[in-house]
């Protein structure tokens, strides 16, 4: 029993946790701030014993490399890496939202059970508001054109400064991408990953490509010079593939585990030898040209395939065996005793090519959907970067084409957001009193808390240096630099996400806007508004940002900086 | 020999155990969770040396991550573990009662005295708190699902809400209340409705499904069981609307036991082609069985090879395999059919056939999960599966907990106390409840003032004495947590205190229990929705006195010392 003995010697508890932890929560915060938007700085994380130096400036990639020891702010780690499992956009955002909820709060006066409750109930008004059909931060999305397509891939690659894109570059990738994810949509709007990222350094970023089909890293072939290959065909030139994922080398699950006594002669290795030799001679018999196994081929049974003629790809690993399920149509075998001619796909052409002095197997077959993406970066830290771009990119697609609404990026949508809570607040000031029992003025510091950290994040996704402004009834946000002596166009000035133009009298400062003064809105000038941003949205390239990813991160961050602001103590195990 | 013996001895130590040590420990454990208590309370975190974090505002789970060496500490956190474990709920509670009344014990009783006091405490679990027991049964809220639905109904939803109210806001806990009640089947009998609560007590690890997402908000129940895996073959066979299926609990193969030395021997070049024939054979003849008897679907808690599903599948058979062996074994019992245990001779038993009125294929929490809705005659009455969602792992596994918990204290409520056990009949299911919001520890303490004005026994006195100031304290404490300002908060206690108890004195025939609300007003916690089962107060009571007169008992303790 004396193994039983735990391995835990001690735990330490901390009362009062939040306010020991206010310098880590403003560090973080700044940590995240500074990273969000085109203009963001990069960060440069290397371990203390002076590791891998890694530059970036996106959640998913400097999340898992900050080694965090309070455990307050682990949890906010964890739910922004949760979030971005899921959605992969919208992580730095959710973490600057709840640090600063979790700053403001902790320096105001409100009790904070009591402030819990009420961001609870600001957070159900701005779910609300998002809803409704008269919020002007965000536009309806038409898959007709691809403008607003375009306008959201382009909007996502050139948020993460380190790629470096110029003009040119952006368009040409965020082109790619776009046509690459068209390609691969398929008619139920269902594609699980169909485009394959590849990587590689030493090249410019414009040389990067898409091809249909899937490149497969082959070197078994020399890359000095390109080679015909020949295959075994069928008619109409194609050739048939077997997809094996069961291991060929013999150690399958077909004989029963366990233990085996055998005498000196009997020779069973040949004996399954024999058994796997069998079942290829079955596949020989249909005529397959390729036969491309996830594991390991027995050597004896390659030499005997390749006697045949078969062209053999094997140790492909389970990524890949997936991407070649989808394009060659092949059922994967995973026994042999099954009847191989059901299970066999098939493809039009395999070549090799050579693509930065490496080898490649290039498989190709027509209207199956399945791409690969080639990026190219002069340095290996540009490349990952790009290549979760990229990523994001791809799955802010997908996620869209489930719910085709986006919201007015560069600060516009929170900004907006901010002043409808603030309106809507005034209108049901009195029910929500009643259904939280607080206090009134706890209710006016719980949303300036709110909204005030909906503002200062839209503040952080531009340029530092800028003086915010906003416009009644859109309430979009403008960047007007403070210096501006150059009074040159203040007739039309432009809103951050594009899509709406003002003049520089109707701006006024985020912090002027007196809420009550606007009280009466005029519904008709506001659908007027909103049906222009519609059309803008559609005809010019303009900032937008996807609106399921947003709106659960915003979600998300109230609700960990509820689970934070709810924190008495603190258990802390010490080995 | 000798080695050992010596070893033993001077490993051995003994020391005498001071009883303001036990007080200092349980003072301790009392100062860790006590900010917690109540509907405002604060949650603790919990940080493993890893990394991993929980969040909890559960007695018993602090206490367990805390891992306390000292005997005394063990001997606390033993009793609470053993009391949430039938009551759910009331640690806080307990912990409270328990150091108040060491507390008080400390300050007034000399050494000496604390014998008598043993006895006083066996004097009153005897004596006294039944007729404490009469006097807060009286007073309680009972209905009957038979008679009054509406309020039986209301009564569960009180619990819940009482349970879940101290662990999230206001707003969750409504939404979280409405999800568990929806999961509960209102329509059956009695007795079934008694056995549909007790099933979900007992098999709570199958009817709730932790499930990462946005929201706690976003919890939600779903029909019948749920199968949470996903090595699943050709299962669009399966998407019929009755399904006859089996449940295997031994592998089609059979199996070698490598650990005793069991092995198969191969005397020539043939043997193993033959005996891989053999396993094949087998193989087919199960599928043959199976189609003979119309079986489409395998449920099998361990793998099955690749060979066996070729075959199976090509006799268009669907298979469920590594599902794990709690769900197949709580399956068969609510099915009330048996598991396969040894490969079948000519035919599958009728009791071994299972029904199904429906079974699909479900993603959940982005995996792929089997739904399977069972019909048949004597079915066990359950419905609904729980979908608990919150956005990291360790928020599940609190919100898993709490849930357990309230559904927990739900049945309690639903047992008759034990002073009526003989005198009700089982058939019914009756709902005892009493107002939350500190109203029973104020009823027990008027009860408690009042007859210690009469004349009692010596002995009762001095423990309905200490047994009234602690349940003052709970109340004070319940009350310093809710209040908003921590600026006179005696006094305002104390005034609310008196007006509490002017009100019950001056009313009463239309007896009414005040309690406090989560901002520290006086209310009828009844009007607000927030009960309390009155079988957990009553075990959390009488644990405490049981634990006290342990520690009361206690006076030494002797450890064996790793050499």
């Amino acid at each position: 029993m004396s193994g039983r003995k735990s391995v835990k010697e001690e735990s330490k508890v901390h009362h009062g946790e939040l306010k020991d932890i206010l310098e880590g929560i403003r560090l973080l915060k700044n940590i995240v701030q500074t990273s969000r938007g085109p203009y963001g700085k990069v960060k440069v994380i290397q371990n203390a014993s002076g590791g891998h130096v890694t530059l970036t400036s996106s959640s998913g990639r400097l999340l898992p490399l900050l080694s965090i020891s309070k455990p307050l702010l682990k949890l906010l780690v964890t739910s922004a890496e949760g979030h971005l499992q899921k959605f992969s956009d919208g992580g730095l955002s959710l973490m600057a939202w709840c640090l600063n909820i979790v700053e403001s709060a902790e320096n105001s006066v409100v009790n904070n059970r009591c402030l819990i409750e009420l961001n609870d109930e600001l957070m159900e008004l701005a779910l609300s508001v998002l809803n409704s059909d008269s919020f002007p931060g965000k536009v309806n999305l038409s898959l007709s054109n691809t403008v607003q397509i375009l306008s959201l891939v382009k909007t996502i690659l050139s948020s993460k400064p380190l790629c470096k894109l110029s003009d040119e570059c952006l368009k040409h990738i965020a082109s790619l991408i776009v046509e690459c994810f068209l390609s691969s949509v398929k008619e139920d709007h269902k594609n699980a990953n169909c485009i394959m990222i590849l990587t590689s350094e030493g090249l410019s970023v414009d040389q990067s490509k898409y091809v249909p089909g899937i490149l497969l890293l082959y070197p078994e072939i020399s890359s000095s010079n390109i080679k015909t290959l020949h295959f075994n065909m069928i008619q109409d030139r194609r050739i048939l593939v077997a997809l094996v994922t069961a291991s060929m080398s013999g150690d399958s699950e077909e004989v029963i585990q366990g233990q085996y006594h055998q005498n000196a002669e009997v020779n069973a290795q040949q004996t399954v030898i024999e058994y796997i030799k069998t079942f290829c001679n079955g596949i020989i018999g249909h005529k397959v040209g390729v036969i491309m196994c996830q594991r390991v081929i027995h050597p004896k049974i390659k030499s005997h395939l390749r006697e045949k003629g078969i062209f053999l790809i094997e140790r492909m690993g389970a990524r890949i065996s997936s991407f070649v399920q989808d394009l060659t149509g092949a059922i994967p075998i995973d026994s042999f005793s099954c009847d191989p001619k059901k299970n066999l796909g098939w493809l039009d052409a395999i070549d090799h090519v050579i693509l930065n002095k490496k080898s490649y197997l290039h498989l190709q077959r027509a209207d199956r959907g399945v791409n690969s993406l080639l990026l190219y970066g002069m340095e290996e830290e540009i490349v990952s970067e790009l290549k979760l771009v990229c990523e994001t990119a791809l799955s802010s697609l997908q996620n869209i084409l489930q719910y085709l609404i986006l919201l007015c990026g560069g600060g516009c949508w929170e900004t907006s957001l901010a002043f409808s809570i603030k309106q809507k607040m005034e209108e049901k000031r009195s029910s929500v009193l009643e259904n939280t029992m607080c206090t009134s003025s706890a209710l006016s510091a719980a949303c300036e808390i709110f909204c005030n950290s909906l503002l200062q994040v839209a503040k952080s996704s531009g340029h530092p240096g800028v003086m915010m402004m906003t416009s009644f009834p859109t309430f979009h946000c403008w960047r007007v630099p403070l210096d501006s002596d150059e009074h040159c166009n203040l007739d039309n000035l432009t809103c951050s996400c594009g899509m709406v133009t003002e003049q520089m009298d109707n701006l006024m400062s985020v912090n002027d806007v007196k809420i009550d003064s606007h009280s009466s809105i005029k519904d008709a000038v506001l659908k007027n508004d909103i049906s222009n941003l519609q059309q803008i949205s559609q005809t010019k390239s303009c900032i937008v940002d996807s609106y399921i990813s947003n709106v659960s991160a915003l979600r998300n961050a109230v609700s960990t900086a509820n689970m934070i602001l709810n924190v008495g103590n603190c258990l802390q195990d010490i080995n | 020999m000798l080695r050992l013996f010596r070893l033993q001895v001077t490993g051995m130590e003994s020391k005498l155990l001071d009883f303001s040590k036990s007080l200092q420990i349980c003072k301790a454990l009392e100062s860790l969770v006590s900010r917690g208590f109540g509907p405002q309370g604060l949650q603790t975190l919990m940080c493993t040396s890893t990394g991993q974090v929980l969040m909890s505002n559960n007695g018993a789970t602090i206490f367990n991550a805390l891992h306390i060496g000292h005997p005394v500490g063990r001997l606390v956190v033993d009793a609470v573990n053993q009391m949430t474990q039938y009551t759910g709920d009331g640690s806080k509670v307990f912990i409270i009662m328990l150091t108040d009344m060491l507390q008080q014990i400390d300050l007034r009783y000399s050494e000496r005295e604390r014998g008598e006091l043993i006895r006083g405490i066996t004097h009153f679990n005897q004596h006294l708190f039944p007729r404490l027991q009469q006097h807060v049964l009286k007073h309680s809220r009972t209905c009957n699902l038979s008679s009054d639905k509406k309020a039986f109904c209301e009564s569960i939803e009180g619990v819940l809400r009482g349970v879940i109210s101290p662990h999230y806001s206001a707003r969750v806990v409504e939404s979280l209340t409405r999800v568990v009640m929806s999961s509960l089947n209102f329509d059956l009998s009695p007795s079934l409705f008694l056995e549909q609560i007790s099933i979900m007590t007992q098999n709570f690890s199958q009817l709730a499904i932790k499930n990462i997402g946005s929201s706690i908000s976003d919890s939600a129940t779903v029909d019948s069981y749920i199968i949470q895996r996903d090595f699943v073959t050709n299962f669009e066979m399966c998407s019929m609307d009755c399904v006859k299926f089996v449940v295997l609990m031994c592998s089609i193969e059979g199996h070698i036991n490598s650990e005793d030395g069991e092995s198969i021997y191969l005397s020539t070049n043939d043997s193993l082609g033959n005996f891989m024939k053999y396993q094949r054979e087998r193989a087919e003849k199960f599928a043959s069985l199976c189609n003979e008897q119309d079986i489409t679907l395998v449920i099998s808690s361990m793998g099955i090879p690749k060979y066996c599903l070729q075959v199976l599948s090509s006799q268009k058979i669907s298979v469920i395999h590594y599902v794990e062996e709690e769900d197949v074994e709580f399956l068969s019992q609510m099915c009330q059919k048996s598991m396969i245990s040894e490969f079948p001779i000519t035919k599958f038993m009728e009791k071994e056939i299972f029904l199904a009125s429906s079974c699909k294929r479900v993603i959940m929490n982005g995996r792929l999960c089997v739904q399977v809705i069972p019909s048949g005659e004597q079915l066990a009455p359950f419905t609904k599966t729980l979908l608990l969602t919150a956005p990291t792992d360790g928020l599940c596994a609190q919100l898993y907990t709490v849930i357990h918990k309230a559904i927990k204290a739900v049945y309690l409520s639903l047992n008759p106390p034990c002073l009526l056990k003989t005198t009700e009949d089982s058939e019914n299911c009756t709902s005892f409840t009493l107002p939350g919001g500190a109203s029973f520890e104020l009823l027990c303490r008027a009860f408690l003032v009042k007859i210690s004005r009469n004349k009692i026994h010596n002995k009762d006195m001095q423990m309905a004495e200490i047994l009234e100031r602690a349940f003052l304290t709970v109340t004070r404490i319940l009350y310093r947590n809710v209040s908003e300002t921590t600026m006179n908060e005696t006094h305002n206690f104390l005034v609310k205190l008196s007006y509490i108890q002017n009100e019950t004195d001056s009313s009463t025939d239309s007896f009414k229990c005040f309690g406090f609300d989560r901002r520290g007003t006086v209310k009828d916690m009844e009007k607000e929705g927030v009960l309390e089962s009155l079988n957990v107060k009553f075990h959390v009571v009488s644990c405490v006195l049981n634990l006290l007169s342990t520690i009361l008992k206690t006076n030494g303790i002797i450890g064996i010392k790793n050499a």
